[in-house]
């Protein structure tokens, strides 16, 4: 036995892996059986997640699909089974085999399911098709400087509201909630509220919490919004309802997206984008933030405080209304959310003109530290991106400029997404839209179109080099001019854009015809094309449009005089080095308008054109007024153009009313216009107050100088001057501080209302008393008169006329007056103001009531006008025969000898003489003599060859030595043939048609074109 | 094994025995949940399977199938879904490529760009313009967006209210005249230049003698001055030549 054993382990081998495995797994089976079961189990159901999870993707490639969960299914069932017949037969190499498989499978399904979790939850949160928006409202209590420092404080106050909005609900509600009582007074947008809130119309007003971000742009209101408290700050959570139609076919059927830039709540950037999945075409049309609009609900406002009012609703059915059009989706980003989309995408690439350092993404404004370089084809990261596409003061065009600085931005967004190749980088733009953006297009809908484009793509020659063409990119903007609101009360105006109608019509043609509503066929049955020109792609819109504008109510007396310019008789005068620019006053002189030789140009870099003297200037000249926006015409004094109207009689001649000062509109008495209310009666029906210190007689005006204020009949009177010191004298004051007048050594006088000097004169009637240090009337018994002498006729005799009063004695440099009943000041000093006479400053003049600065516009002589403050010649437009006009002068014909001459014409010498065969100008242009023989050029080289036809008889010998150059010149058809060799003929007369035909291209039909300034469709 | 039995006591056999009996029960327990498992796996994996055949393809809108073999010679490859007439073209201008004759190579571009250009039978949609590789080298993507604008500008209404099949196919091209025009100092290289006109198909819902049918063409190397001839210009007659320049580029006349 021992002898056996021994031969046995000397022939068995040292047990491998396999045999300690199954050894184990023959001793106990149970454990390995269980972890093998319990990883079976994990396997399966990531297996299975995985799979359903990328189903909503499956519509990229049915097939591809299909051929996956194929082998899914053949792989579950593998290891399925391979687990089974462990736990059954306990075979080592099932275990092995087992465990490899369940390894595997395990190392592809959780990351797997880790990206199928990301893309989802981020598809998940940018998408929402369920129709119902939930936004939050920040509404603010607002007042106006430090009266009121709480709540309680508006307790029987005024608050102003924009009614059936949330703000305007909630705050009245928590109004209620803290008892306080108030009442409501309504205005139709929150800019005329928020004026009438700084005019002092209401004591505090409901706003949207980011009203200071709303109007902190508004350079009237800057310096006002720190004046701005509010007392109270809420959020409310609401819900509102956007038609939502995730059925619609976008790979079949057109449609619309209406594309929002928001921050802070409101939507500085609007584009309605439509795409046509036939054409591949891809319209935009901006439209500018200020633009004056009729918004949801009534009333009108600038569009992008919609979203303030109504939430995304309302700003959609505001540009609906605005274009007629219908939008299907919305797409809503933050400025976020294009730094991490550009960043994700590794930047763009863009053509910028100007250098410069913009604002960064957050919403501090002034935050200034981007820098964006300048040149073609510049690369820029997230945060320069954004600032490119915020960027607006550089650019003579303002926010016009800066939509399309948006849509370049896009574009170049769109061209670097359809070059994406890669996972990683196409996960990061899904996020980086997840976390900033939000939609109502399902991610069916989305992935359907993306397939489809990809579909498009491989069948784009293209594809390769420039993908982003595939797709026809057409950008629009609603153009429109500036104007403003003017608020009396505030006595500031609001700067807005006013859409031009025909801008508006035209993008709403656009729009419909991309999105196949208009079915008009408008394209050419024919082509032609030639490569020596430059395609460019029509616009959608013009810059401007001549229409009628509707003339700013801000009037340009505050542009005046509020940039430091002084405002008289219907001009501003400015500082030195700065020009007066309409909505804006005086500005400094930056561009040379004067280079803009077209109108075209001239308005769309922000000039002024004048036909009459074909020039480009910052504004429009002395005696010419802005009759549509852009171009001047001489300022003609009419019913309707009041400002045309310089003087009283000219005024009121046409039917308007004259202010003294200015002319204003002549329209009846009424409450717009209360002007032109001619008595206090009609005045105070009308709202507007009696003013007798500004006009003698007295004029109806809609708010009383400064230092007065209405009374109770709604006259103009001294306010009561209210200063530390009392009423100082010289200064008007009620007879309230009578007291503080005498207390620093004045005399009282309570007919004028004022604290004169002791050795001034009492009004008529009065006289002073020393006792008292005041004016009695002379019918008390004077203490002491001193001024007062006693007359030798101690009484008067009564008279129909005024009798002197005797003695009277005038001081402070006045005289009696011609009744000698007062003392007045004389004609060279009229001026009172100081308290004696004095004449007027150099340089004012007196109106009859107050010394005035002489406008210091100089009078221009005949055959010239004002530019820049001086008087320049006029540029003659034509000159009298004999002469030609030669720069800005008419210059004698003879002294220059003629270096162009017309068509079919040459230089002969000095003089321009007619081809042969021609006749006619030849300064102008020849033309071809009456022949009755194709071929009576005569010079021709043969009769034989095809005849033309008679009128294409070019008289040109072939080969003749005939030089363009000297200003011969053919007709456009093949000259004939001389009757040699058919081909070489006929290739003679081809390249010689060419080359007549280029001479024509370039002599006389595109004389006017530069090549080098034809503008390239960039890509 | 006799040995390690007879080693244990009889409570440590009982208990050994018992441990086997549940250890039975849990593997059968575990055998059957396999199985249902995979039982109810392959359930949901064929549910899925029958649910992605099921579902609609994404989108319904309609893209022309793209065939993989195309027609191809040294310089130039035939386009997208080429039509028969096309193809014949096609091949002549690679036998004249081959035969080096560079005249025909010139008449056989003009032919095959109006062959493509001028048929919308075979195009998905207004981006896909024909004939486009014949065109100028560097001017093919600015031809191409020009044509966006001009000619192929309604495709789009077309193919949507007709149909594809009834638009315009091309049916033969005739060189009516052809002449060598050597390059002289204006910009032009050696060249060619040709007429043609040409026919279509009929149609029953356009009136295809309104589309242009005849036309001028000048061919010319491109920059590399090889074989590869290029159309610098065209148009459908002298007369109003000018007058039509200015129009399709915006231009003053």
């Amino acid at each position: 036995m021992a002898k056996r054993v021994h031969a046995m382990d000397k022939t068995m081998k040292k047990p491998g892996l396999n045999q300690k495995l199954a050894a184990l797994i023959k001793a106990d089976a149970m454990p390995y059986n269980l972890g093998l079961t319990i990883a079976l189990v994990v396997v399966d159901v990531l297996m299975v997640l995985l799979v359903f999870g990328i189903n909503s993707f499956s519509t990229l490639s049915k097939n591809i699909f299909l051929i996956i969960n194929a082998v899914v299914l053949v792989l579950l069932l593998i290891v399925n089974l391979v687990v089974f017949f462990f736990i059954k037969n306990r075979r080592v190499p099932l275990f092995e085999a087992g465990i490899v498989l369940l390894v595997l499978l395990l190392v592809v399904t959780i990351p797997g399911n880790y990206l199928v979790m990301r893309v989802n939850n981020s598809m998940n949160a940018m998408i929402n098709t369920s129709g119902t928006v939930t936004e939050s409202v920040d509404t603010s209590i607002v007042v106006y400087g430090s009266i009121i420092t709480d709540l309680n404080g508006l307790n029987g106050k005024l608050l102003g509201i924009v009614p059936d909005t949330t703000y305007a609900e909630k705050s009245q509600e928590q109004m209620e909630a803290n008892g306080i009582s108030v009442t409501t007074v309504e205005y139709d947008s929150f800019s005329t509220l928020l004026l009438a809130l700084v005019g002092g119309d209401v004591d505090a007003a409901a706003l949207p919490g980011n009203y200071a971000t709303m109007y902190g742009n508004e350079a009237t209101l800057e310096k006002h919004i720190d004046e701005f408290h509010s007392l109270l700050d809420f959020q409310t959570v609401v819900e509102s309802t956007v038609e939502v139609d995730n059925e619609k076919d976008l790979t079949k059927e057109p449609f619309s997206v209406l594309i929002l830039g928001s921050a802070d709540g409101l939507t500085d950037s609007i584009i309605v984008a439509t795409f046509n999945p036939i054409s591949m075409r891809l319209t935009m049309s901006s439209i500018a933030r200020d633009s004056w609009v009729p918004i949801c609900g009534g009333g009108s406002n600038k569009i992008n405080s919609a979203y303030s009012t109504g939430g995304l609703s309302c700003i959609m059915s505001t540009v609906e209304t605005l274009l007629d059009i219908d939008i299907d989706y919305y797409f809503m980003a933050n400025f976020q959310g294009v730094v991490d989309i550009v960043d994700a995408i590794g930047g763009i690439v863009v053509d910028n003109p100007y250098e410069f350092v913009g604002q960064d993404a957050s919403s501090q404004r002034g935050h200034k530290t981007v820098w964006v370089p300048a040149g073609e084809d510049v690369p820029l990261n997230g945060e320069q991106a954004l600032a490119f596409a915020r960027e607006r003061h550089l650019y003579a065009m303002g926010d016009f400029q800066r939509q399309i600085n948006q849509q370049t931005v896009i574009n170049a967004i769109l061209t670097k997404c359809l070059r994406i190749r890669d996972l990683n980088t196409m996960l990061n733009v899904l996020q980086a839209a997840a976390d900033n953006m939000d939609t109502n297009i399902s991610q069916e809908q989305l992935i359907d179109l993306f397939n489809y484009t990809m579909q498009k793509m491989a069948r784009w020659k293209y594809t390769d080099e420039h993908p982003e063409k595939l797709i026809d990119i057409v950008g629009s903007r609603v153009t429109g001019y500036n104007s403003s609101i003017w608020s009396e009360s505030a006595g500031l105006p609001l700067s807005i854009v006013v859409p031009y109608e025909g801008s508006i019509a035209d993008n709403h043609d656009a729009i419909q015809r991309n999105l196949m509503i208009d079915k008009t066929y408008s394209s050419n049955k024919y082509m032609v094309f030639d490569a020596s020109y430059e395609f460019v792609a029509p616009k959608v819109s013009n810059e401007t449009y001549s229409e009628a504008i509707k003339q700013s109510q801000t009037p340009p007396s505050y542009w005046c005089e509020s940039t430091g310019g002084t405002y008289s008789n219907g001009a501003c005068a400015c500082p030195v080095g700065t020009q007066f620019v309409s909505e804006k006053g005086c500005q400094t002189v930056q561009t040379d308008y004067s280079t803009y030789t077209t109108d075209t140009a001239c308005v769309a870099a922000g000039g002024k054109w004048s036909w009459d003297s074909n020039s480009c200037s910052s504004a429009c000249q002395a005696g010419y007024v802005e009759s549509t926006y852009g171009y001047c015409t001489v300022n003609v004094c009419s019913a309707d153009n009041p400002s045309g109207c310089t003087t009283e009689s000219a005024c009121t001649g046409v039917g308007n009313v004259w202010n003294g000062t200015y002319c204003s509109i002549g329209n009846s008495c009424s409450v717009d216009h209360p002007e032109a209310c001619k008595n206090q009666s009609d005045c105070g029906k009308a709202g507007g107050y009696w003013d007798t210190f500004t006009v003698a007689g007295g004029v109806c005006v809609v708010k009383c100088p400064d230092g007065y204020e209405p009374d109770n009949n709604g006259v103009c009177k001294a306010k009561p001057q209210e200063t530390p010191s009392g009423c100082q004298v010289g200064q008007k004051c009620d007879a309230a501080n009578k007291q503080s007048c005498k207390d620093n050594g004045g005399i009282y006088d309570p007919a004028a209302g004022m604290c004169i000097a002791t050795t001034s004169s009492c009004s008529v009637g009065y006289h002073i008393d020393s006792t008292l240090k005041e004016c009695v009337k002379d019918t008390s018994s004077p203490s002491n008169s001193p001024t007062i002498k006693p007359s030798t006729s101690p009484t008067t005799q009564p008279s129909d006329k005024p009798t002197s009063t005797p003695g009277l004695q005038c001081n402070n440099g006045q005289v009696p007056n011609e009744s000698g009943t007062a003392c007045v000041c004389p004609s060279d000093k009229p001026d009172f103001s100081s308290g004696s006479c004095a004449a007027c400053p150099t340089g004012t003049q007196w109106n009859g009531s107050s010394c005035q600065t002489i406008s210091t516009t100089p009078t221009c002589g005949e055959n010239e006008h004002l530019e820049n403050g001086v008087c320049v010649p006029n540029i003659p437009t034509s000159c009298d025969p004999g002469f030609h006009l030669e720069g800005n002068q008419c210059i004698k014909d003879e002294t220059v000898p003629p270096t162009t001459c017309g068509t079919n014409a040459t230089l002969v010498g000095t003089e321009c003489q007619c081809n042969s065969g021609y006749e006619g100008d030849p300064y102008k242009g020849c033309t071809l003599k009456p022949t009755d023989s194709p071929s009576s050029g005569g010079e021709s080289g043969g009769q034989g060859g095809t005849d033309p036809t008679p009128d294409e008889s070019g008289g040109q010998e072939i080969g003749n030595g005939a030089s363009p150059e000297q200003g011969t010149n053919t007709e456009s058809e093949p000259p004939v043939s001389d009757g040699t060799d058919p081909a070489a003929q006929t290739a003679t007369l081809f390249r010689n048609a060419f080359r007549s035909l280029r001479f024509i291209a370039q002599e006389t039909t595109y004389q006017s074109i530069d090549m080098s300034k034809v503008p390239v469709l960039r890509a | 094994m006799s040995q390690n039995n007879t080693q244990m006591s009889p409570q440590q056999l009982a208990a050994k025995k018992k441990i086997k009996a549940r250890n039975r029960k849990v593997n059968q327990v575990l055998v059957i949940l396999t199985l249902v498992l995979t039982l109810v796996t392959s359930a949901f994996m064929i549910f899925n399977i029958v649910q992605i055949a099921l579902k609609p393809s994404g989108g319904s809108g309609e893209v022309m199938e793209t065939e993989t073999n195309r027609l191809k010679n040294e310089y130039y490859e035939i386009g997208n879904n080429p039509t028969e007439i096309y193809q014949d073209y096609f091949k002549e201008l690679t036998a004249a490529l081959e035969s080096g004759d560079e005249q025909k190579i010139a008449e056989s571009v003009v032919k095959c760009f109006i062959t493509d250009y001028f048929t919308w039978t075979n195009k998905d949609g207004n981006y896909d313009v024909g004939g486009s590789q014949y065109i100028y080298g560097e001017k093919q993507l600015s031809f191409i967006e020009q044509s966006r604008w001009q000619f192929y500008s309604d495709l789009d209404l077309y193919i949507e209210e007709y149909g594809r099949d009834n638009l315009l196919e091309v049916s033969e091209v005739t060189i009516t005249s052809s002449a060598f025009t050597p390059h002289d100092d204006r910009r032009m290289d050696d060249g060619y230049y040709i007429e043609a006109t040409w026919t279509y198909k009929d149609s029953s819902v356009l009136n295809t003698n309104e589309f242009m049918h005849t036309g001028f063409f000048y061919v010319t190397k491109g920059e590399l001055q090889t074989d590869r001839y290029e159309i610098f210009n065209f148009a459908e007659t002298w007369e109003g030549y000018t007058e039509a320049l200015a129009e399709a580029y915006d231009m003053e006349a």
